[in-house]
């Protein structure tokens, strides 16, 4: 699999690259305020990283899909919020709420059967968290990404 | 077809109300290393001179021992009382960081472990608590070594 999922690192003006499978040593983290809820947005990018392949039906979505419930008796009401958008500009407040919760995204065709495309393909998630949610730190979520890998000039 | 799961982690906080560091004392924090010391000009005057050779001097073993013990028993005074005019000095001094970025995760982490959660501001109360909690660290792990004849191996 030669398609990764990155972060951009302003500090240092550096990508990283998200850690996959569970592994968790560079997830993709966001922090929120359980006594309020939050909504937090970030930017990430989509990149193929091997010059002899391109890949068609890229799709990505959050999983576990819908609303993901992460309250426990006491917290029935807290659910995750979790959006995807491709573009490269932040959506729009009208833009997030257009989308549904859990929802899917096709970048298509990353490259062609001529070239590979190496280039960072923008998108955005969107992640909410409920007000009244207890202090938690929660990893039974992720971004799932299926393609199909097709060597060039094959 | 080919798939992947990409982690997410997502972090749930309580924020506590903080405000940034004053000008004035970032100034200060920043300019430690430079700082010019000159020490107080004294005269030592005919009563010093007389305290001075006032000074007890002991003689035995058992004297040595109990000078020894007061004098340590009035660092330990003199140094909580340093600490209590440091900490109320310093009450308001806040260490605001964001935990969401990646030069700052072993922090984040240290402060969910301590405090449970990450708040992204380290107060001073909290800088202090840590301080206590590791000398009470430190001197369970003496005395466990001391019952244990110099060896740690016991300690979990």
């Amino acid at each position: 699999m030669a398609l990764f999922i990155y972060k951009y690192n302003e500090d240092n003006s550096e990508f990283i690259e998200i850690s996959k499978n569970g592994a968790g040593t560079s997830p993709i983290q966001t922090t929120h305020n359980g006594t309020d809820g939050q909504v937090v947005e970030e930017k990430l990018y989509l990149k193929n990283d091997d010059q002899s392949l391109f890949f068609t039906n890229v799709e990505l979505s959050a999983t576990p899909p819908k609303m993901v419930r992460v309250g426990d008796i006491n917290y029935p009401e807290a659910f995750i919020n979790y959006k995807i958008i491709i573009q490269d500009e932040q959506p729009t407040e009208s833009e997030w709420l257009a989308v549904e919760s859990g929802n899917k995204v096709n970048f298509e065709t990353i490259g062609t059967n001529q070239a590979a495309d190496l280039s960072y393909k923008p998108f955005w998630i969107q992640v909410g968290i409920a007000p009244g949610t207890r202090v938690q730190t929660i990893d039974g979520v992720s971004l799932y990404l299926s393609a199909e890998a097709n060597t060039i000039g094959g | 077809m080919i798939s992947e799961y990409f982690d997410v982690k997502i972090r749930v906080i309580f924020p506590r109300i903080t405000k940034p560091l004053p000008e004035k004392d970032n100034a200060q924090i920043n300019a430690v290393g430079n700082f010019n010391y000159e020490p107080p000009k004294t005269v030592a005057s005919t009563s010093d001179v007389i305290a001075d050779n006032d000074i007890f001097i002991p003689k035995t073993n058992k004297e040595k021992v109990e000078n020894l013990k007061n004098t340590l028993s009035d660092l330990e005074n003199k140094f909580e009382k340093i600490l209590k005019y440091i900490n109320k000095k310093c009450k308001h001094i806040v260490l605001e960081y964001d935990p969401n970025l990646t030069k700052n995760e072993a922090l984040a982490a240290a402060e969910a472990e301590l405090f449970g959660y990450a708040s992204g501001a380290i107060t001073y109360d909290m800088y202090e608590q840590t301080v206590r909690f590791q000398e009470k660290i430190d001197r369970y792990i003496s005395h466990l070594s001391i019952e244990n004849n110099g060896r740690l191996e016991s300690v979990a």
